[in-house]
C-alpha cells in the first residue's frame, strides 16, 4: 500500500517514518530531498515549487504501483512533496519505504524518488542571493507517455507511465 | 470554434499573470494546432516572449494523464501545459 501526501512548505520527515512500519517488517528505507544553498554556480537562497496536483498524484499512484508489482506487493511506500516556498535546508521531497528485507526497501525507495523526477508534474524556481530568480530547467515528459490500456482510438488521455531512467544526482 | 482553457505551470509562469491562458480552437482541431496556437497567443500577449524551445519542449495534458499530438481536442476544456519537470 501507499500514501501519497502534498503539503504547502517543508515535508514532515518525522511523520513519514511514523506511516510505513509493519510489525512483519525488518527493512526501512527513507530518502530525504532538502533544498542546497548552490546550483549550477549560483547561491540560492530558497526556492519555490510549483505542482499540477491531479496529475502528480495519479502519476505517483502509478510509480507506486509499478514499484509494488516489482519489489513485492507487502511494501510500504510514502510519498511526501512539498509546494510554494522553502528555504535552504528545508525538506522538500520524502520517499519512505518498508519492506520485509532491506534490498527491497533500498531499490524501490531509490526507485519511487528516480520516477518522481522524471516523471511528476513538479516545477521549481530558484532565487538567488542577487536577487534574480529563474525556473529550473528538467526532464521532457515527451518521451514518457504512451496509450492506456483498453484505448487503442488515438484519442483521450494517456498515462505518464513508464519504466524511466535512473539518475546520477547531482 | 470553441474556448479551450489551459492551465500554465511552471515557466510558463513567468509570461503571465494568470495561470492560465484561454485560446479559440476550431471544433476538429488537435493538441498539434493546440500548441501552434499557443504559440502564436503568446507572442501576441507578451512581445518578449521568444523561448519557443518552452513550448516545443512541453506537454498538454488532462488532470489523468498526458495527451498526444494527434489527439482530438473535441470533449476536452480544462487542459494544462507542462514544461520540462523537475521534482524532488
Amino acid at each position: 500500500m501507499f500514501e501519497i501526501i502534498f503539503n504547502e512548505g517543508p515535508v514532515d520527515v518525522a511523520q513519514a517514518m511514523t506511516r510505513v512500519p509493519e510489525s512483519h517488517h525488518g527493512a526501512q528505507s527513507v530518502f530525504v530531498g532538502v533544498v542546497r544553498n548552490r546550483n549550477q554556480g549560483r547561491d540560492v537562497v530558497k526556492l519555490s515549487y510549483d505542482l499540477y496536483e491531479p496529475l502528480a498524484r495519479k502519476t505517483l499512484e502509478g510509480v507506486c504501483e509499478e514499484a509494488l508489482e516489482k519489489w513485492g506487493r507487502d511494501l510500504k511506500i510514502y510519498v511526501a512533496h512539498s509546494w510554494g516556498e522553502l528555504k535552504v535546508g528545508e525538506p522538500s521531497v520524502v520517499i519512505a519505504v518498508s519492506s520485509p528485507h532491506r534490498g527491497e526497501a533500498f531499490d524501490s525507495c531509490r526507485y519511487v524518488i528516480e520516477e518522481l523526477k522524471h516523471r511528476a508534474p513538479i516545477w521549481k524556481k530558484e532565487f538567488y542571493v542577487d536577487g534574480e530568480s529563474e525556473w529550473v530547467k528538467g526532464h521532457a515528459l515527451c518521451g514518457h507517455h504512451h496509450q492506456v490500456q483498453g484505448d487503442d482510438s488515438g484519442r483521450g488521455p494517456v498515462s505518464a507511465d513508464g519504466p524511466g531512467q535512473a539518475l546520477s544526482e547531482a | 470554434m470553441r474556448e479551450i482553457r489551459i492551465r500554465l505551470f511552471g515557466a510558463f509562469r513567468k509570461y503571465t499573470d494568470r495561470g492560465e491562458i484561454c485560446l479559440n480552437m476550431p471544433a476538429d482541431a488537435t493538441v498539434a494546432d493546440l500548441r501552434a496556437e499557443l504559440a502564436r497567443k503568446l507572442r501576441e500577449e507578451v512581445p518578449a516572449f521568444g523561448d519557443s524551445g518552452l513550448i516545443d519542449e512541453s506537454v498538454f495534458a488532462t488532470d489523468v494523464g498526458l495527451l498526444s499530438e494527434s489527439d482530438l481536442l473535441e470533449g476536452m476544456n480544462g487542459l494544462a501545459v507542462l514544461p520540462p519537470v523537475c521534482g524532488g
